[in-house]
């Protein structure tokens, strides 16, 4: 890991989300994304780097989330920096669903493996957390079923009813 | 800068009620919403900590408003990988959601891992424990399941890998016992074998019961788990078998 410290400045790439915005970020955390790391390999980015499904707001916290988790520019992560990027990665996916389901998003397109873990225990963890008709409530979901085959459905999990 | 501009474009854009599909819309949507939320404000970008704290105050007049399916949304993929994080029980619930979450929530691949049966299910559960009809009547004659003369026998799994009896226990030989899971997975979390083995005995297949309690067999003996509707992450039913 320590080879590719060599530099003594660090290298800055400028990313664009889909409305125009621009973020300049370390090109090492950018790189936490396989996604812009394989575009910066591949030699296919000019001064700016396209994120064309990202928006401004959406991709500023993705930036947020490269900067924590860039490699560590003294060597190895201690115990006590990994545990502390587990507190703020708890907090960073405490936002309100919408939010939490652009991140997710962003992740996949990304592909930020970190962040789609995260983003998608936390969506389980609302599922987890609520009753059926509480989860519909939640992300607006339509009940399509007829009444008689919700009943049958129902009828076929009644161990997963207290 | 441009920005300003790009913005009030976007602040004129008609609003569409209907149904995004495309990931592009459905990030378009998401813009101009967060642009009305944010009218007036010029820093989008710097501190993301206060906007953070900010979206979460307005969480609670967001209620009922913003809401969409996280199936339409991620797609079937991403909402497997989703479903394969929550336990056997919320898995079952979201197959009540509606028609499209109960094909993805029905999948093979969650439900294969789910009736794979690990170590810890084995030493979190009391098991049951009696002979079945193929075995020699020598052993059925000792067991009580049989005879009528008590309660089932009952083993232990234990995690250092050993099995163990409750004293007193006929059939036991007080011998040593070890335990092994086993499971074989083709492609795509598919599973080809999959079984309990006690010792060079027999190996046991594993099932679930009607009630998710488990179940593991062969044409000798059986072990069925007692549930643990109290258990904290217990893995067998939620309610007592009657």
């Amino acid at each position: 890991m320590s080879s590719t410290l060599c530099c003594s400045f660090a290298k800055n790439v400028t990313l664009r989300s889909s409305d125009g915005q621009t973020f300049e970020v370390e090109e090492a955390a950018a790189q936490v994304s396989q996604t812009i790391k394989r575009m910066i390999e591949d030699g296919c980015t000019g001064s700016v780097i396209p994120v064309p499904n990202l928006t401004g707001p959406v991709l500023a916290l993705v930036i947020e989330y490269f900067k924590k988790h860039s490699p560590p520019s003294d060597g190895c992560p201690t115990a006590l920096l990994e545990m502390e990027i587990k507190d703020w990665d708890a907090k960073f996916v405490a936002v309100d669903n919408d939010t939490l389901l652009d991140l997710t998003l962003a992740a996949h397109y990304l592909e930020i493996q970190g962040l789609l873990d995260l983003t998608c225990h936390r969506v389980a963890d609302i599922l987890n957390d609520n009753s059926v008709e509480k989860i519909r409530e939640i992300f607006h979901i339509k009940n399509d079923f007829t009444p008689e085959e919700e009943a049958e459905e129902r009828s076929k999990i009644q161990w997963a009813f207290e | 800068m441009a920005q300003a501009e790009l913005q009030g474009r976007q602040r004129k854009t008609p609003e569409s009620p209907e149904k995004y599909d495309v990931l592009g819309e459905e990030m378009d949507r998401h813009r101009k919403r967060r642009k009305r939320r944010k009218r007036g404000r010029e820093e989008m970008v710097e501190d993301v900590e206060e906007k953070k704290e900010e979206e979460e105050e307005e969480e609670e007049e967001e209620e009922g408003v913003l809401r969409r399916d996280p199936l339409e949304v991620f797609g079937t993929d991403i909402m497997l990988k989703i479903l394969s994080n929550l336990d056997a029980r919320s898995v079952a619930l979201s197959l009540l959601v509606s028609r499209g979450w109960h094909a993805v929530a029905s999948s093979d691949r969650i439900w294969s891992a789910k009736t794979r049966i690990m170590k810890d299910d084995l030493c979190d559960h009391v098991w049951e424990f009696h002979f079945n009809k193929g075995a020699p009547e020598y052993w059925r004659n000792l067991d009580p399941f049989w005879k009528g003369t008590g309660p089932p026998m009952r083993r232990y799994f234990h995690p250092d890998g050993s099995q163990s009896a409750d004293p007193g226990d006929k059939v036991w030989g007080g011998h040593e016992c070890c335990y092994l899971t086993f499971t074989s997975i083709v492609g795509e979390g598919k599973i080809r074998e999959h079984y309990v083995r006690i010792n060079r005995w027999p190996r046991l297949s594993v099932s679930r019961k009607q009630d998710w309690s488990w179940e593991l067999s062969n044409h000798l003996y059986s072990y069925s788990s007692i549930p643990d509707a109290d258990k904290e992450g217990g893995t067998g039913p939620l309610y007592g078998v009657v």
